[in-house]
């Protein structure tokens, strides 16, 4: 099928039983638009505060924590009682903080942090917007609009629940990558037409890391679409069904070995290229100012921050829906499944917004964590090591499929909603422990030898430091 | 090469987790709110300052009534941030009229400290800037160091709580002691002298009155002056006339009778 | 204490209620978060960061440093200014968005500080250069001292018209003295050239010292007194 079927049933109710081009056309804006605006709009605004709550908790102080909601409270209450003076409305104001629950959660507000969202909202949307006389027009205006696009587009083929999907098209994993492709547009033209030497350089490096990290990930897809067999983003999801209330075990990053070390290339791969910290040299502020977004003020810089927290919950999402088994639930996939559909997509997309806010908390950690690494360690970790494992990987898993099928032939996996059961190696309990196994214990020695050949200190330091 | 290779992506690993597990850990002792790892942010100016060290070099304070207008303060800064009138009080010392001190150019070194003759000018561990609230008048005074005691943290704190509460609502118990913190020499050292912490209405009244004194004074001696000069000259003119009285009239060669 | 000198319904028949409200909820936004100049050039810098460190965290006030003064709205200017460096501070200074605040920090940029006397190549106060809003007296001050003028700077942000502004000069921000705004320019604006940008030395030579007014804020902002 080519789209999900909310598509067809918007498209039919809009223009009868024979959509034409158009209503599909609303349709799939709309169905793409919905787990967009509700699901990943608000958790990119909160991913903001989300980093400033985690740095601040990770360095020893609190973070936002002064900023209510007061703010539009008064202004709730001024505008609903505009026909009372001042002092009245103030009262009024008083009066509803003082209800039981209003304090406490006004309280919390601030606390969380949630308040300061939207004081910096509301400020930057009142920024001057500067357009710079050396900028080149068109292209320093469009920039900002195509990183957005790129960082939403993708979320088109990303299965939310089990008709929340907009695009079911065979080549689901190749149209994420495709159009997570503009992104690249948007920083170059954002480097460029800033008709300044720093952004430039800063957009040529941004341009250079997410193309060269294209290939791990692609690499990565690579991985699962052959133990799965399809791009389809929903049938790999589907393929991670095994039908019993322990679902956790079908994901595909219990699998196999190589499976889970392509889930961590694809998500190292992924912050790179979302230029999330240790690689973002592009935006580094003691070399480059700001980077590509230099020029960029008030509501202009605000879409290239909400596209740079999309794209990592796209990255979240996609390392989900690849390895952890997309929007279903480690424990109790049949029972959810056999619930009315309003409730079944609602907690599916529920999962899946709890498990891409873990990868963001993730990825919000590792920012904290690390310092920034050099422009050509950037390349050279991609190169030299990310590529080499993937390949590794890939060869590994191939192999796996092989064995296994040959020891063992192909079973059809149980039907997962109205996707008809898929086809797995059929490995018994010993078939997997041996797939685990095997490779591990040879990584392991492989990495004792090569401990004992290079990882010994230099024997000056180790009699310093008393051999640490 | 290989094994190198396989070498380093372990170290990195390894340096990877290493790092991740001191941060975790940091998460979550501060988010518990227990362990090594808490948070150490003090929420000024919801909390009351940190007490600094005896000899930390804040504010300046002049106690005027001892002051003697010698200007030595003035010599020794080395950025001329000092500015002065004295006048004579009743007992002929030389008081303070208008003392002021550019809190832009001073730079707190302290030597004008060192060279005040009477020790009137002294240096404070104040460095809260927030005298037109209330609660940081008290703070103020109390970093000002011209209490007899020194103050601990949880009384800072109930200074703190204490002032920034209306006075009526304060029990008899609160009311005294909050009285036994602040300075005893009155408001009226914070504000005329020796900081410039004037509002702009009291700075007015002050110039206005001293520039009347000093008119005063000048009617006063022009007028005495003027007096005095009348005097002289009406004596003068006695003394002519008293002079051409006593001198024969007539020509001054002793006369020559026709 | 009723300013007359502040826009309020009552005060100005031009002024309508809307744009009062919808004001003073944009004056809110900004107040709540200023975002400040990753600027720092000697010793008050330091402090600075300090203040922005773990122990006097002004990340909780919402103030983050941007590196870009595109993206700041509050350039704190730590540290001594020199000739050499002035017509860079102008610089940055003018290519911040608006609205846009400075507070000068120390000594140094308050009035040349220690170099204010004998140094051929410190700006004595960088208000000769650009418009400052708020004055932070210290050597270095204290970053308690800092989170003061921040918050005496915030009363001034409070008081920023963004809509009601209709025959006002939009240079002049409109409000009253703040605590340690000194040197009362021209409309009552902190700062000698806040009304006029391009206007540049005003000379305090020997004419009296300089003494921030505290105390209540002063009734300023054009018109009759």
């Amino acid at each position: 099928m080519e789209f999900g079927p909310a598509v067809n049933t918007i498209a039919t109710w809009i223009s009868g039983p024979d959509p034409s081009w158009w209503a599909v056309g609303i349709g799939l804006v709309a169905v793409w638009v919905i787990p967009v605006l509700a699901i990943v709009f608000p958790v990119a605004a909160v991913g903001q505060i989300i980093e400033r709550k985690v740095a601040a908790a990770m360095q020893r102080r609190h973070g936002p924590n002064t900023v209510g909601m007061d703010g539009i409270l008064r202004l709730v209450v001024r505008l609903a009682f505009f026909f009372l003076p001042r002092a009245a409305q103030d009262r009024i104001q008083a009066r509803i903080t003082a209800l039981p629950g209003v304090g406490w959660t006004l309280g919390l507000l601030q606390r969380s942090g949630l308040g300061q969202l939207a004081a910096d909202g509301v400020k930057m949307i009142g920024k001057e917007d500067i357009v710079p006389a050396g900028t080149d027009g068109l292209v320093f205006r469009a920039a900002p609009y195509l990183a957005l696009v790129g960082a939403f587009l993708p979320f088109a083929a990303i299965p939310f629940a089990q008709n929340l999907v907009a695009l079911e098209v065979p080549v689901g994993a190749l149209y994420v990558v495709a159009a997570s492709g503009f992104t690249v547009v948007g920083l170059l033209m954002a480097g460029w037409g800033s008709g300044n030497k720093f952004s430039l350089l800063g957009g040529m490096r941004a341009v250079a890391q997410v193309v060269s990290y294209e290939i791990p990930v692609g690499l990565a897809i690579a991985g699962v679409v052959l133990w799965c067999g399809t791009m389809d983003l929903h049938q790999i999801v589907a393929h991670q069904y095994n039908g019993q209330w322990y679902s956790f075990l079908g994901w595909n990053i219990f699998q196999s070995p190589f499976l889970a070390l392509l889930a961590c290339l694809l998500f190292f791969a992924g912050l790179a290229e979302c230029q999330r910290t240790p690689f973002d040299m592009a935006e580094a502020e003691s070399e480059l100012v700001s980077g590509f977004n230099t020029e960029y003020s008030g509501l202009r810089w605000g879409m290239f921050a909400m596209a740079e927290y999309s794209e990592m919950i796209l990255v979240g999402a996609l390392v989900s829906t690849l390895f952890l088994g997309g929007y279903q639930s480690p424990i109790g996939e049949p029972w959810i499944m056999s619930l009315p559909g309003w409730l079944e997509t609602i907690i599916h997309a529920g999962i899946l917004l709890v498990k891409f806010t873990l990868g963001v908390v993730l990825m919000v950690w590792i920012r904290w964590t690390l310092p920034r690494f050099r422009v050509d360690q950037v390349m050279r970790l991609c190169w030299l090591t990310l590529v080499p494992l993937c390949l590794l990987s890939l060869f590994g898993l191939a192999l796996t499929m092989l064995l296994g099928g040959l020891a063992g032939g192909v079973h059809t996996g149980p039907a997962y909603g109205r996707i008809p059961g898929m086809q797995h190696i059929n490995l018994d309990a010993l078939g997997w422990l041996v797939t685990w196994v095997v490779p591990v214990g040879f990584a392991a020695v492989l990495v004792a030898v090569a401990r004992r050949r290079h990882g010994q200190m230099h024997p000056a330091l180790k009699q310093l430091t008393g051999g640490a | 090469m290989i094994l190198a290779w396989v070498n380093g992506i372990y170290e990195g690993v390894d340096a990877f987790l290493t790092g991740m597990g001191t941060t975790a850990r940091f998460l979550v002792e501060n988010v518990r709110g227990q362990g090594g790892a808490t948070a150490v942010t003090r929420q000024y100016p919801q909390q009351p300052a940190e007490i600094v060290g005896e000899r930390v070099r804040g504010h300046l304070f002049n106690k005027a009534d001892i002051c003697i207008v010698c200007h030595a303060c003035d010599k020794a800064c080395p950025v001329d941030c000092f500015s002065m009138d004295g006048e004579r009080d009743a007992n002929n010392k030389m008081r303070a009229s208008r003392f002021d001190i550019d809190l832009s150019k001073c730079i707190y070194c302290g030597l004008c400290v060192r060279a005040c003759p009477t020790d009137s000018l002294s240096m404070t561990t104040g460095f809260e800037i927030d005298p037109h609230t209330d609660a940081g008048r008290y703070l103020f005074r109390r970093n000002t160091g011209q209490l007899d005691r020194k103050l601990d943290a949880p009384d800072v704190v109930r200074m703190a709580q204490l002032a920034n509460q209306p006075r009526e609502s304060l029990s008899a118990e609160d009311r005294a002691w909050l009285d036994s913190v602040v300075d005893p020499a009155g408001e009226h050292l914070i504000g005329m002298y020796g900081l410039g912490y004037f509002t702009p209405e009291e700075k007015a009244k002050a110039d206005a009155e001293r520039e009347r004194k000093k008119k005063e004074k000048e009617a006063a001696a022009a007028a005495a002056k003027a007096a005095k000069a009348a005097l002289e000259k009406a004596a003068a003119e006695k003394a002519l006339a008293a002079k051409e009285a006593a001198t024969p009239a007539g020509r001054p060669d002793g006369g020559n009778a026709p | 204490m009723v300013d007359p000198g502040i826009a309020r319904p009552g005060n100005d028949p031009d002024e309508q209620v809307l744009v009062t409200t919808v004001d003073e909820f944009l004056a809110w936004g900004k107040e709540n978060s200023l975002f400040y100049l990753l600027f720092a050039t000697a010793c008050c810098g330091i402090e600075l960061m300090q203040t922005g460190g773990p122990r006097y965290d002004v990340d909780r006030l919402g103030m983050i440093p941007r590196a870009t003064p595109r993206q700041a709205d509050l350039m704190i200017v730590a540290g001594t200014i020199t000739h050499k460096m002035a017509s860079r501070v102008r610089t940055l200074w003018e290519q911040m968005t608006e609205p846009r605040w400075v507070v000068s920090m120390g000594s140094c940029a308050n009035s040349g500080g220690p170099f204010s006397k004998w140094s051929y190549s410190v700006l004595n106060g960088v208000d000769k250069y650009i418009p400052v809003d708020v004055y932070i007296p210290g050597c270095p001050p204290r970053p308690e001292a800092l989170i003061d003028g921040v918050m005496a700077l915030r009363e001034r942000v409070r008081k920023y018209r963004t809509l009601g502004m209709r025959d006002r000069d939009p240079h002049v921000v409109q409000g009253g003295d703040c605590a340690f705004g000194s040197h009362p320019g021209r409309d009552g604006a902190c700062g000698p050239s806040s009304a006029a940008p391009g206007a540049l030395a005003m000379s305090r030579g020997d004419e009296s010292p300089r003494t921030p007014q505290s105390g209540k804020p002063a009734q300023v902002n054009g018109g009759p007194a």
